[in-house]
């Protein structure tokens, strides 16, 4: 059977019986317009700044580095919200936790975290430093936040703990910084 | 001078697991624009099928291992995995669409493209009477119509894509169609209905 959409042969019987039968006529004029829509559509592409994302992460991919979390363009924007809204929650969860409202933490200064990052130890409130993390600006705002991770987590952050239970949870308080990046770490009991 | 006849896709998809940048631009600029074309009708959003499209190739970049040139036409690869993220996302958003009869329409006029603009308007106006009824069409058969007829698909590779015989392609297809041509004639009545009215009548 001969597919309308898809060119073919016109034959004159066809031509003939399109004149006598509108239904037919209107059934070919319909997919004479697919095939102008079809047409019409070969302009419609995806926008450049996909391609330049994933040139991006051809090369990054080619170094030879692990793929990170990917955004996606059209995404971005809600998980931006998305991200802001978590840090309100967060931020009106600390004040209503009895003992954990951030004005009520004592400011911490930098240097003892400093010198514990360095001296690999505790410092006077118990505070461990996490690897890798920025030292703490003089002075600088700090807020305690009290969550409950896996032992493994607590053991990647360095602080020997058995790991025999790996998979338990732990109380910890993590020390946030002005930036809402973690610094240290004290585990609650 | 003989011309090189361009690269098949089998053959950049080669030079892309060794790491050759050139080869996916090649393939990308080849393939990018089905992918997202079938997403946009498909999903009717063009920010939903630009996400499609990243993911798209984000696999192939990750997974080019994966395609196997013996289970189908690398195109038909990819339209497999855009199928699939555009029905998880229908899928998401089905208890949207099913609460919010207008989302239909409301996504409607992101079908629309730039038209040419020497195009007489009743002619402007078919195409646009033309893309709603295809994006109106229940999915099963809005995919097979813009595989088979936008994109020209062929049927052995639509079945592929969508994982059912070529029989049933082809019956999908032929009852897209009809029920293409009945919202069209329903449409058109109705414009007529209204073209008959009688100004008399007219209050305003």
């Amino acid at each position: 059977m001969a597919d309308p959409v898809r060119p073919g042969l016109m034959s004159a019987e066809r031509l003939a019986h399109w004149s006598e039968c509108p239904a037919c006529a209107n059934r070919q004029k319909m997919a004479d317009d697919l095939r102008t829509l079809a047409a019409q559509e070969r302009k419609r592409e995806a926008p450049p700044r996909v391609e330049a994302f994933l040139m991006a992460e051809f090369r990054r991919r080619g170094q030879g580095r692990r793929p990170m979390a990917v955004p996606k363009p059209a995404a971005t924007w809600r998980m931006a919200l998305w991200a802001a809204a978590g840090l309100v929650l967060m931020a009106s969860a600390l004040w209503r936790i009895p003992g954990q409202n951030p004005l009520s933490v004592p400011a911490v200064t930098g240097s003892a975290v400093q010198t514990a990052d360095m001296d690999d130890a505790e410092d006077g409130n118990g505070f461990i430093p996490l690897p890798n993390a920025e030292g703490l600006e003089p002075n600088g705002d700090v807020n305690v936040v009290s969550v409950e991770v896996p032992r493994s987590a607590v053991v990647a952050a360095g602080i020997p703990l058995a790991d025999d239970r790996a998979s338990e949870m732990v109380k910890a308080d993590v020390m946030l910084g002005s930036d809402g990046l973690a610094r240290a770490i004290r585990l609650a009991n | 001078m003989s011309i090189r006849p361009p690269d098949t896709d089998d053959e950049l998809l080669g030079r892309l697991r060794a790491g050759d940048e050139a080869a996916f631009q090649v393939l990308y600029r080849r393939r990018q624009g089905a992918i997202y074309r079938f997403a946009v009708h498909v999903t009717g959003s063009s920010a939903v099928a630009e996400d499609i499209t990243q993911e798209v190739f984000l696999a192939l970049i990750r997974n080019a291992c994966r395609y196997d040139p013996e289970r189908g036409t690398l195109n038909g690869y990819l339209f497999g995995i855009a199928r699939k993220l555009v029905l998880r996302h229908l899928e998401r958003t089905r208890m949207d669409v099913a609460l919010d009869g207008a989302n239909e329409e409301a996504s409607a006029p992101q079908l629309a493209i730039h038209d040419d603009p020497g195009m007489a308007l009743a002619d402007r106006q078919r195409m646009e009477a033309l893309r709603r009824a295809v994006h109106c069409l229940p999915r099963r058969y809005r995919e097979v119509v813009v595989l088979c007829d936008l994109e020209e698909v062929d049927y052995a590779d639509a079945a592929a894509i969508l994982g059912c015989p070529i029989g049933t392609v082809r019956s999908r297809l032929h009852r897209a169609r009809a029920l293409l041509f009945e919202k069209l004639s329903q449409e058109r009545a109705g414009r007529n209905e209204i073209k008959d009215l009688d100004p008399a009548r007219c209050w305003t």
